[in-house]
């Protein structure tokens, strides 16, 4: 058996349009952003699992943690910056996805500084679940001057077999009421806070079309999301999602992100209706587990030119598929539904595993490789639905930790060793 | 002399009281006792008690085999966890009726569900584990939200063990189950007073033991011996060493704490539950709703290092260091544990010119305690 570990040549440019414009956008936004906020206007650093929808109604420019970790460790400034949050007594080896932002505000030279830096924030936003990452938040925020609002999230006993099944209608039915009550109020004061804090108003109205169209958007990925499932070979890979899918997240409930979800969609409507493949000859399909490798995105699409394996699947359009979308009445309530158990999907035993598996099946992977520390049972769920899984081990902002001969000559191995053959199997099925 | 004798008597039988933590469960439930077994600090013990359970705390072996908890939870626990999740599926802790899971820090919401996962996924391998299995998620949030979401928690547990326990639980049950329990801590205050004399009348790795044996068995038998202890306090060694205050993980063992003070120190206090902070706050006695002030207690506790802001908890250590005397700080803390290094610098703003050692990077069943030794050494020779 030869395994090859040759450096292979980048095979793309971009084969989404809206990926390209998404990020243009995106750049742009962000120096106006940095001009707002120079005149005086109110700016927050937020968490994923945020309510952005508050923000986005009362028109005050966010940027979430996760972004800018992802543009910080692609600049390639993780070590340094790591190295100074060492430096100053904190540790470098916990939670840097969060840290990394922290560590990025001891620079404040825009010229050194990733887009110039971040803009000086108002109040930093975050969920205190992890026991060190509502310390970092609070430390980040001193270290700026800025506000720190923990928002807290609970959790709960209970745990439904098919949550994405009951998310978008039946919600009420998945979240303990209990939970969902703590949300709102959270909710409530956070709204209560910004209005103090910045002067501005919160238009119900607004409000509500902002959740209609975060509901758009999602939709949109949804029907994105199964075409590239069914798709074979696909008509895309994870590199055109991840700034086409995540751009708009970041701006969702904007007309913006709604028009860009659908500019998406319709461009990957259209590959699959001309037979557009990434790999005509895919042979094997992949999917990534864990958040994106931000400093090396490169290194996805490079198994196209040596094993015809294309990386179908990354968790930010299936999450964007099965996650956001939320219909109720009350818009608090329905926005809080969105939010509040969040994490479980993705973290909390037996949630998260069944859901990779569901979508692993969907979108015929022959493959998953494992990016740092998931639990035990995401490997045995795998195992138990025949789908082989290769563990990796790295960060995917702490460039630190890549070894990239030894985890290339490990994916090398598992596609021809284990990937392959499933693959051989599904085709013949 | 006779009185020195009856207070080394008096100190060693918590010693050995500590040495049985791991058959409390069984040796209560031989006793006709019905035991609630708990994990976290959270869980508010006058709930269990009023229920007509005795509470008890289980904990984890630095000593015991944890190769289960180690599979299962690996990197995404610390050592303690890892081995209170073995000792939990093999059974380790005796037969439990029933198994009540806090939430102080994230590191049990993953025993919690890993757990759950396991009877769902493999039950075979949670067939010890009892099938009342209960997370009581108690936050620490600054918001009023927390508090009423608190309250809306500890309804729901008390209903809970009313049901398991088969009664209802009387006003009158509850208000005793306070006052037993903050007669208990107004015990344990008296305990830390002394260690906080100069010169301390305790070693820590005493009052260690003496404070957290109240965790596996009965507050009022625990009571009584801690008052005939305290009647012999005059009879207390007094004890010179470098005055040193402990930050940093928590400890269920006596270990580290022994090791500490070989080096010619003592530990006169601490920051985490087992020790001076778990009877830090008493619950409010006289409150309208007795059900609200036990939750308030558990709420508005002081700031451990999870769950709780680096500020506050800096300026609690340094408090509480200052109060106790120490001449310095040891933070040590556990491999796995991700909260209190990022208090560290805000501690040592916060403790302004009493130093700080911070020993990180610990290995819960495997405490180098010779290095342990030579650095605490070294550090307080700094100071001499």
């Amino acid at each position: 058996m030869t395994i090859s570990t040759q450096p292979v040549r980048k095979t793309r440019q971009s084969r989404i349009t809206s990926s390209a414009d998404a990020y243009l956008y995106h750049r742009e936004w962000f120096q106006r952003v940095r001009e707002r906020v120079s005149a005086g206007e109110p700016f927050a650093i937020v968490s994923a699992e945020t309510p952005m929808e508050i923000f986005q109604a009362m028109d005050i420019p966010y940027v979430p943690v996760q972004w800018w970790s992802s543009i910080v460790s692609a600049k390639r400034k993780a070590p340094a910056y790591l190295n100074a949050l060492r430096e100053r007594g904190f540790p470098d080896d916990q939670e840097q996805y969060f840290s990394l932002g922290l560590a990025s505000s001891y620079d404040r030279d825009p010229e050194s500084a990733p887009w110039g830096g971040m803009p000086m924030p108002t109040m930093i936003v975050g969920d205190p679940r992890e026991d060190n990452q509502g310390k970092i938040y609070e430390l980040w925020a001193r270290e700026y001057g800025a506000h720190y609002y923990p928002f807290e999230r609970a959790i709960f006993n209970d745990a439904p077999d098919q949550w994405w099944e009951l998310g978008r209608h039946r919600w009420d039915e998945m979240i303990d009421p209990a939970v969902l009550d703590l949300h709102v109020e959270e909710s409530r004061g956070l709204i209560r806070f910004i209005e103090q804090v910045t002067g501005r108003r919160f238009c119900e109205t607004r409000f509500k079309r902002v959740l209609d169209l975060v509901n758009e958007q999602e939709e949109y990925f949804t029907k994105a999301r199964d075409l590239v499932a069914r798709t074979v070979p696909s008509p895309i890979t994870v590199t055109d999602t991840f700034t086409s899918v995540m751009m708009p997240q970041w701006h969702r409930g904007t007309e913006w992100a709604r028009d860009k979800a659908r500019a998406f969609y319709e461009e990957v409507e259209a590959r699959v209706r001309n037979g557009e493949a990434a790999c005509p000859a895919e042979k094997v399909r992949l999917a990534w587990f864990g958040t994106g490798l931000w400093f090396n995105v490169d290194f996805y699409d490079s198994f196209i030119a040596s094993h015809d394996a294309v990386f179908v699947w990354s968790m930010y359009l299936g999450i964007a598929a099965d996650g956001y979308a939320r219909y109720g009445e009350d818009p608090l309530r329905t926005l809080s539904a969105r939010y509040a158990a969040f994490v479980q999907y993705l973290t909390m035993e037996p949630w998260p595993s069944a859901w990779y598996v569901k979508e692993a099946e969907l979108h015929q992977i022959d493959g998953v490789v494992i990016l740092g520390g998931a639990g035990p049972f995401t490997e045995a769920a795998f195992h138990k639905a025949g789908v082989p899984t290769l563990r990796i081990r790295g960060h995917n902002v702490d460039s630190r930790q890549w070894r990239e001969e030894e985890i290339r000559a490990q994916v090398c191995r598992f596609i021809e060793e284990e990937a392959r053959l499933h693959a051989e199997r599904r085709r013949s099925r | 002399m006779s009185d020195i004798m009856d207070a080394g008597t008096a100190i060693a039988q918590f010693h050995a009281l500590f040495d049985q933590r791991f058959d409390a469960v069984r040796t209560l439930s031989e006793n006709g006792h019905r035991v609630a077994a708990h994990v976290g600090g959270d869980v508010p013990a006058e709930l269990l008690i009023a229920c007509g359970y005795v509470p008890v705390e289980l904990c984890g072996d630095p000593k015991g085999d944890a190769e289960t908890g180690d599979r299962l939870l690996g990197a995404m626990a610390d050592g303690k966890t890892r081995s209170i999740l073995h000792r939990l599926l093999e059974g380790a802790n005796g037969p439990l009726d029933q198994l009540i899971i806090g939430r102080d820090s994230e590191l049990l919401v993953r025993l919690f569900y890993i757990i759950r996962a396991l009877r769902k996924i493999e039950p075979d391998q949670v067939a010890a584990v009892p099938e009342r299995v209960h997370f009581f998620d108690l936050l620490h949030g600054p918001h009023r939200s927390s508090g009423l979401y608190n309250r809306v928690r500890g309804r729901a547990l008390l209903k809970l063990l009313e049901t398991w326990s088969g009664r209802p639980v009387a006003e009158a049950s509850l208000r005793q189950a306070i006052i037993q329990c903050n007669v208990n801590r107004r015990l344990l205050q008296q305990v830390t007073a002394l260690r906080r004399q100069r010169p301390a009348r305790l070693t820590g790795a005493d009052a260690l033991a003496i404070s957290s044996s109240a965790r596996f068995m009965p507050r009022e038998q625990h009571s009584l011996l801690v008052s005939a202890l305290l009647d012999t306090a005059s009879g207390f060694p007094k004890l010179d060493g470098k005055r040193l205050f402990m930050t940093g993980s928590a400890h269920d063992s006596l270990d580290i704490y022994r090791a500490i003070e070989k080096a010619g120190a003592i530990i006169v206090g601490e920051d985490f539950d087992w020790g001076d902070r778990g009877s830090a706050l008493l619950v409010e006695e006289g409150a309208a709703d007795p059900l609200d002030a036990v939750i308030d207690r558990y709420h508005f506790a002081p700031p451990a290092s999870a769950k709780f802001s680096a500020v506050a908890r800096a300026r609690y250590t340094a408090e509480q260091a200052r109060q106790a005397g120490a001449d310095a700080v040891v933070c040590f803390i556990y491999n796995g544990d991700p909260a209190p290094r990022w208090d560290v610098p805000l501690q040592r703003d916060a403790l302004g010119s009493i130093p700080l050692l911070l020993i990180d990077n610990q290995d819960y069943g495997g405490v180098d305690t010779q290095s342990l030794y030579d650095a605490v050494t070294d550090f307080i020779a700094q100071f001499a």
